[in-house]
């Protein structure tokens, strides 16, 4: 079941934005414009992460925080304030992460989905197609058979799959799966992406999208 | 050293020297007096002596018509000495032709010896053993003969009384020394403390306790440079705490602007994002999310806009002209006209009945009503009007804009002209604006030396003037 999350912004646009961004993400969302009514909401336990702005109208995003208590929803807070000292004081309160606007769709996407990981038992297995990947034993098949990959080719697989049609460009899968200190070539991801083609038949729907990177179509929208 | 020890030191040696010269000076001058004194009796009673033999001799032989020899002279001159020297303190030796013929006392001394030598009456004070005597040499005739007689009076009371006053003044010397040198180290100290508490606040201040003041007390030189260091210290701090004040609107100014960039830019950044990286994007929202994107890079454009007429204002030497009202506000209302038209809104404008002169940048002051009647636009609801008067008093001019909009809380009006305070968030993003409005407003009234005034009623609208000097026509 995708999860439900509740966005607690002033700003009409930014809320519309991360609602857009969510709906990529499969996740259903419910808006809410100023503190006083986020406490409430955050209350009612309908929520699996709330997306927190700091600056907000009557309370701010850390008296909301303090406001919900016990109440063990994650939440992410979002701001537009980049100093160390409010990103401490946010995590510091138990805050799940702390995200600084302004910020691409594909990373709140990513951060969401690793605080919903840590706060949920993870998915182990996952299906694209005639594709079955088990996380926990590592393997992949296709068509029932073993496909053998390296690490790396497994993780990023792994990656197309979680982010089903959404563009990656080449800097975001580098820093998904290699890591942000790795500081190869972006032409890494090509040839592992060649590979993933080519082990795993998917020349249609692993499509090069131009000067921006691969995405991974789900079923052909005709 | 010191300046304490210095003066302590120096006015410690000026003293005893001083204090032991007088009582040395006074003690011998005493001393002189006595043995003058003595002296002076001494001689008398020489004298006195001196005739004294002489007549009763001459009076024995007158009275007793004897011829005397000059043993018997002497006998008698002794029994005369002996009986008139029964004081101790006087001793007589009787010579006859500088040889010693009668001496009251012990052997003569080789003084007295060569003091016969010496003119009648010449004393001479000498010391023997633990003694010191007076001598005094006279000649009188006894009996034809010349007899020399030397008296040797005792005044060695006069030198012991001397050297008992020179221990005495030693020792009042060395304790008033002592007393004194307490008391001078006190004087000094106390006198001097007013010193030591302004170098220690300057100390403080220095380490930027700059609150810290020196305590004046008295009239005198140093309380004089203490009130002339608070006085500098006064004006330190204050000009300290008016940067702190700049630097700290300065960084909330920054915040804020970063804010307000950060705002339109998570929303251009994410929409952007979001047609890049969706697979498929409806023709609605593709269109829903461009006018974001649009709507909210202008609103960047208008911040740095007026970013950049605010920092202009803050750089640039203004450029005044004498203006004529009726000119000025002409050109504004008919660039204004069709604004107010897509708003449907009324400008009513009420200009002075005669020319009036004022000395204003004009682009400033054209700026300056713009955003005050823009702001005015925000604050209605449409249809409604809005009004623009120019009045002249006592060669002042007022340019008033007043709305009937929604108004301002009273304990909100100072706010106003803070940079990025925007009384209701929703309402100032809906048009546009970034709260910089009002600031800019301010900034240019106060290049023209005035401030603006505002004075509002919620519910019933707000009015907003500037008062500058009138200007005579001259031309």
């Amino acid at each position: 079941m995708a999860a439900h999350i509740l966005i607690v912004e002033d700003d009409e646009n930014i809320a519309h934005m991360i609602e857009a961004t969510l709906s990529i993400g499969g996740y259903t969302s419910a808006v809410c414009s100023d503190g006083t009514s986020a406490v409430v909401e955050i209350l009612s336990g309908a929520y699996d992460l709330v997306l927190l702005d700091v600056m907000l109208p009557k309370l701010d995003g850390f008296q909301v925080f303090e406001g919900k208590g016990e109440n063990t929803t994650p939440v992410i807070f979002l701001t537009a304030m980049a100093d160390v000292p409010s990103k401490v004081k946010g995590l510091r309160m138990g805050a799940e992460d702390y995200i600084v606007k302004p910020f691409e769709a594909v990373e709140l996407l990513a951060r969401i989905e690793v605080v919903l990981r840590r706060s949920h038992p993870e998915e182990t297995v996952f299906t694209y197609q005639n594709i079955v990947v088990e996380v926990e034993k590592h393997e992949v098949t296709l068509n029932g058979e073993s496909i053998i990959l390296t690490p790396k080719e497994f993780d990023l697989l792994l990656f197309f799959i979680k982010n089903i049609d959404i563009a990656l460009t080449r800097e975001r899968l580098l820093s998904a799966v290699w890591g942000y200190s790795f500081s190869g070539e972006t032409r890494t991801v090509d040839t592992h992406v060649q590979q993933i083609r080519k082990k795993l038949e998917l020349h249609d729907s692993l499509l090069t999208i131009p000067r921006l990177g691969y995405r991974l179509e789900s079923q052909k929208v005709l | 050293m010191k300046l304490w020890q210095k003066i302590f030191l120096l006015t410690l040696a000026l003293v005893i020297v001083v204090v032991n010269t007088t009582s040395l000076a006074l003690l011998s001058a005493n001393h002189r007096l006595a043995i003058e004194r003595e002296q002076q009796s001494a001689l008398s009673r020489h004298s006195y002596l001196t005739h004294d033999l002489q007549n009763e001799i001459v009076l024995t032989q007158t009275v007793e018509r004897i011829f005397m020899t000059d043993e018997e002279t002497l006998s008698a001159a002794s029994e005369i000495v002996e009986r008139r020297d029964s004081d101790a303190t006087i001793r007589v030796t009787l010579f006859r032709d500088g040889t010693l013929v009668y001496s009251g006392r012990g052997e003569p001394l080789r003084a007295e010896i060569d003091l016969l030598r010496q003119p009648d009456y010449t004393s001479l004070i000498i010391d023997e053993g633990d003694s010191t005597y007076l001598l005094i040499v006279s000649t009188a005739m006894l009996n034809d003969r010349t007899y020399q007689l030397v008296s040797a009076t005792d005044i060695s009371s006069s030198y012991d009384l001397f050297k008992a006053g020179f221990d005495q003044v030693k020792i009042i010397g060395i304790a008033s020394a002592l007393v004194i040198a307490g008391f001078l180290q006190m004087l000094v100290r106390s006198l001097l403390t007013p010193l030591r508490n302004l170098s220690n606040t300057t100390r403080k201040i220095a380490q930027g306790d700059l609150d810290n003041r020196v305590m004046i007390s008295g009239h005198d030189e140093v309380a004089e440079v203490a009130r002339d260091f608070n006085t500098m210290a006064d004006s330190i701090e204050h000009n300290v705490t008016e940067l702190e004040n700049l630097a700290e609107s300065r960084r909330i100014f920054i915040g804020n602007l970063a804010h307000e960039m950060k705002t339109p830019l998570t929303s251009i950044l994410g929409f952007a994002d979001i047609l890049r990286v969706k697979r498929e994007v409806s023709d609605d929202d593709r269109i829903n999310y461009a006018n974001v994107i649009v709507s909210e890079t202008k609103r960047l454009q208008g911040l740095s806009g007026k970013l950049m007429e605010l920092l202009a204002l803050g750089n640039l030497h203004i450029v005044t002209a004498k203006t004529e009202v009726h000119k000025l506000f002409s050109e504004l209302v008919a660039t204004l006209t069709p604004i107010m038209h897509i708003y449907e809104m009324e400008l009513i404008v009420r200009l002075p009945d005669r020319a009036v002169f004022i000395n204003v940048d004009q682009e400033l002051i054209k700026s300056l009503v713009f955003n005050l009647i823009d702001n005015s636009i925000k604050a209605s609801s449409p249809p409604g009007s809005i009004r623009l008067t120019v009045t002249s008093e006592q060669e002042r001019v007022t340019i008033m804009v007043t709305d009937e909009g929604v108004g301002i809380p009273e304990d909100q009006i100072p706010l106003l002209t803070e940079p990025f305070y925007m009384l209701d968030k929703a309402r100032t993003r809906k048009h546009g604006g970034a709260g910089l409005g009002l600031a800019l407003c301010s900034e240019i009234a106060q290049v023209h030396g005035s401030q603006l005034q505002i004075s509002s009623k919620p519910g019933k609208g707000t009015s907003v003037s500037i008062t500058l000097d009138e200007v005579a026509n001259h031309d």
